[in-house]
């Protein structure tokens, strides 16, 4: 096992280091040049020299590259052009907000979708079934930023249960905090309660088709512990990697929902740096949440021996 | 050949300057009650920092009214008064002599003293400290001293009557021991907490140096970046105060309870639309061409634009401004009869369409495009064939003002208050900006105008100048764009000026 994680782990470097090399060449292509929004129209030359020295950003840009690279390594990821604050601490100042919503978000929309898929499989083309089907298509096909203003105008203008956008740390005001939670949580999750619904409905049909679970029912195994004990056990091995791929990408933060219900995450940390041109900000982010993203799919696949002791890892 | 190096820049400034931009008007007030606190919502795009020699968005300028005060300011009649510069003299225009205001502290309690502003004179034309350009150039050839604690000495390489208005745009920060997380001011307010783009939180200064201001208690800046939502909060009463609120929104503010809208006087108004002429092209150096078009645009639609808000103008100083020569050349209102005859009388056919131009816009404001439309169909009516052309904003600049690419141009402008600009800024009084219109005698007027202290001088400078520039018309300025906060209906005194700046130490909560 130790064997496999430290192969795993390796095999990151190389994709660490082409998502770094993307990102670091799409930002230095896109137009727009962070020196001159911070120095205005027409700067002064000298002005402009002494930033770009003081950024790095008058060195070649393989020699760039390979410094941020080299600092990012030991954990240091640079300086944001505009704040002129490390990265890293800029990062992890963000990071607890999109934490809390894609942790939320995940626990409702496992809530919601596991049961439902199950009882949609388990009633197969029944009414129920087309219900869950419809519901899971909706979910699909709603963009989130669409549900999320459908929430403020029911729940916050005509109803005003909950706040239309806002936030509090957990820690000032644990009550609060939750209020204003509600609105980016609930946008969020109704898509992946969707993806989940689908996936666990699609992986029960297949496995309650099997034969040891016929042979399990007609060993007279009661129907609950076939469906618990038997079926959803093993369908659980597929559906864990799309909970691990689902958990990756929230975490690296929801621009749109967190934008729009002003919630200080990762995602619209991301949009202003682009916006600025924060170069340094920009990759430190993307670097953050792709470590994550292979991080949390190398724990799934250590999670599956667990689920099924068959999967050894050498 | 007089070079001003503000005016290529100035353009670019106006042109992305995307925001706030009009003079106040107040609400129906009373008698000020004291304390209370209230929350703002505002867009967190731009907020870098509060170095107010390089921080320059409309957000950042929008803290510094909080925590800032400014060299000079204007008054709510839109008359210079001091600021952190109690008083000023000057003879010539060229040499200055200010007094700082008596009794002013830091917010940390170290006393405002002339060295003050000599470290951040200092401090601007560090290339280290990334001034702006706008900044830079303020101080270009200047020199200064602090003579004692309480005097500023100024001396300037020419006459400059506009530099009062120039310095009620400076924000003075203490630079030789500036703290990005915790900067120290002079104004109303002092910061207490910054968790960047999430809040900002202020206390009122007690030892501030207006008498009996500031009436509330502190203020939460909380940073929203879509505007739908900042509206949202403030209907929902989650705030109680919004920044530039959508022309599209307006109506639906204005059937909600509970919710006033602020705006600056139309006569105030200094921001408007802006047709570029390129003026050495064949047909455009004719000024029979260039009447022609003021005369064909149809400023009265151009209003629809905006929902009917906003005023029909074309001259480039306000109507509000003592310096508006109301005798001057006017093409607010429509003639197409005199434009189709100037057209002949250029060598034009106005029904045939030979004459072709290009017209370079840029849409990050929703009106752009439905303007340039109207100008295309306007202009198809005197016999000119108009090939609208979409640029990006940063192609539009570098084709328009670098490249000088264009034959017509349509942007928007935002001078300054002072005339000085208002006339510099659209007219662009350089040898090499965008409209290559040079004129010596609009120079001269222009030059005139700047070169004295004296008002009546200087009004009359700038009637000469609004007389020839209406005359030559080469350019078009267009309707004034408008501008609006919103606020609960309880919170008084809020005051919009024509730059987009509230100033929260008058404003009381009657709740």
């Amino acid at each position: 096992m130790t064997t496999y994680v430290a192969r795993r782990v390796l095999q990151m470097i190389p994709t660490v280091l082409l998502v770094m090399a993307i990102v670091f060449v799409v930002f230095r292509l896109m137009p727009g040049d962070p020196v001159q929004l911070i120095l205005g129209a027409d700067p002064d030359p000298e002005a402009v020299a002494a930033l770009e020295a003081r950024f790095g950003l008058d060195r070649p840009l393989v020699e760039q590259f390979g410094r941020w690279a080299f600092d990012a390594v030991r954990g240091d990821l640079g300086t944001s052009f505009a704040r002129e604050e490390p990265v890293l601490g800029i990062i992890l100042e963000r990071f607890p907000a999109t934490a809390q919503i894609t942790v939320l978000a995940m626990i409702l929309a496992t809530l919601v979708g596991v049961p439902l898929g199950i009882v949609s499989a388990l009633r197969q083309d029944s009414w129920l079934d087309l219900v869950v089907r419809t519901f899971s298509l909706l979910g699909f096909s709603m963009p989130r930023y669409w549900l999320a203003i459908l929430l403020v105008i029911v729940f916050s203008l005509n109803l005003g249960w909950i706040p239309p956008a806002g936030y509090v740390a957990f820690t000032e005001d644990p009550l609060k905090n939750l209020h204003y939670a509600i609105l980016p949580t609930v946008s969020l999750s109704l898509h992946i309660a969707a993806e989940q619904m689908r996936f666990i409905r699609s992986s029960m049909l297949d496995v309650i088709r099997q034969d040891y679970v016929r042979t399990a029912r007609s060993k007279g195994v009661p129907e609950r512990s076939v469906i618990v004990k038997h079926s959803l056990k093993n369908a659980f091995i597929p559906f864990l990697t799309i909970f691990g791929l689902q958990l990756g990408l929230v975490l690296g933060g929801s621009v749109i929902v967190e934008y729009i219900a002003a919630w200080p995450g990762i995602g619209w940390l991301t949009l202003q740096a682009i916006n600025q041109r924060d170069y340094a900000v920009v990759q430190g982010v993307v670097l953050f949440s792709a470590v994550a993203f292979l991080v949390i799919n190398l724990v799934v696949d250590l999670l599956y021996t667990v689920l099924d002791p068959r999967i050894q890892y050498a | 050949m007089l070079r001003n190096r503000h005016a290529r820049p100035a353009l670019l400034a106006s042109t992305l300057l995307v925001v706030s931009l009009l003079l106040g008007s107040a609400v129906a007030q009373g008698d000020p009650v004291e304390g209370g606190e209230i929350e703002v919502a505002l867009n967190a795009q731009g907020i870098r920092g509060l170095r107010t020699w390089q921080d320059n968005t409309a957000n950042e300028t929008h803290i510094y009214t909080i925590v800032y005060d400014t060299f000079v300011r204007y008054d709510e009649s839109y008359n210079i008064v001091g600021g952190l510069f109690e008083s000023w003299e000057t003879d010539d225009a060229t040499t200055w002599t200010f007094h700082v205001r008596d009794g002013v502290t830091w917010h940390d309690g170290v006393e405002l003293v002339a060295q003050h502003f000599v470290d951040y004179f200092d401090a601007v034309q560090d290339p280290e400290r990334g001034a702006t350009t706008e900044t830079i150039s303020l101080f270009e050839g200047v020199s200064y001293e602090a003579v004692d604690d309480d005097t500023v000495r100024m001396v300037l390489p020419a006459p400059n009557a506009a530099l009062l208005d120039a310095f009620s745009r400076q924000w003075l920060s203490r630079v030789e021991d500036y703290d990005s997380s915790a900067p120290v001011g002079t104004g109303p307010f002092r910061l207490v907490e910054w968790r960047r783009n999430e809040v900002m939180r202020f206390e009122a200064n007690d030892a501030y140096w207006r008498d009996g201001l500031p009436h509330l208690d502190g203020v939460t800046v909380r940073m929203v970046p879509d505007a739908t939502t900042r509206l949202n909060m403030l209907l929902t009463g989650e705030v109680d105060l919004v920044r530039s609120v959508p022309m599209a929104e307006l109506d639906r503010l204005e059937s909600a309870e509970d919710v006033q809208l602020v705006q600056t006087p139309d006569e105030f108004s200094i921001s408007h639309w802006y047709l570029l002429f390129h003026n050495p092209e064949p047909a455009l150096s004719d000024v029979r061409v260039r009447r022609a078009i003021n005369l064909a645009i149809d400023r009265e639609t151009l209003l629809q634009v905006t929902f009917g808000r906003g005023t029909i103008r074309s001259n480039a100083v306000a109507e509000g401004s003592w310096a508006f020569n109301p005798d001057a050349r006017s093409y607010n209102e429509r003639d197409v009869e005199a434009a189709q005859e100037l057209m002949r009388e250029a060598g034009y056919d106005p029904t045939s369409l030979d004459l072709e131009l290009s017209l370079k816009y840029w849409e990050e404001w929703p009106e752009n495009p439905q303007i340039a439309q109207i100008i295309q169909a306007n202009l198809a009516e005197i016999g000119i064939q108009v090939t609208l052309e979409l640029l990006e904003i940063g192609q539009w600049v570098d084709t328009v003002a670098y490249e000088l690419d264009y034959e017509l141009a349509l942007t928007a402008l935002v001078p300054s208050w002072d005339p000085d600009d208002q006339l510099g800024n659209t007219y662009q009084v350089d040898d090499g900006a965008a409209l290559e219109w040079e004129n010596q005698a609009f120079t001269d007027a222009w030059i005139a105008g700047r070169a004295t202290a004296d008002i009546d001088e200087r009004r009359e400078a700038y009637f000469e100048a609004q007389r020839i520039a209406m005359e030559e018309a080469p350019s078009a300025v267009l309707n004034g764009v408008p501008a609006f906060d919103a606020a609960t209906a309880d919170l008084r005194n809020v005051i919009r000026y024509n730059r987009g700046d509230i100033f929260y130490e008058r404003m009381w909560l009657d709740r």
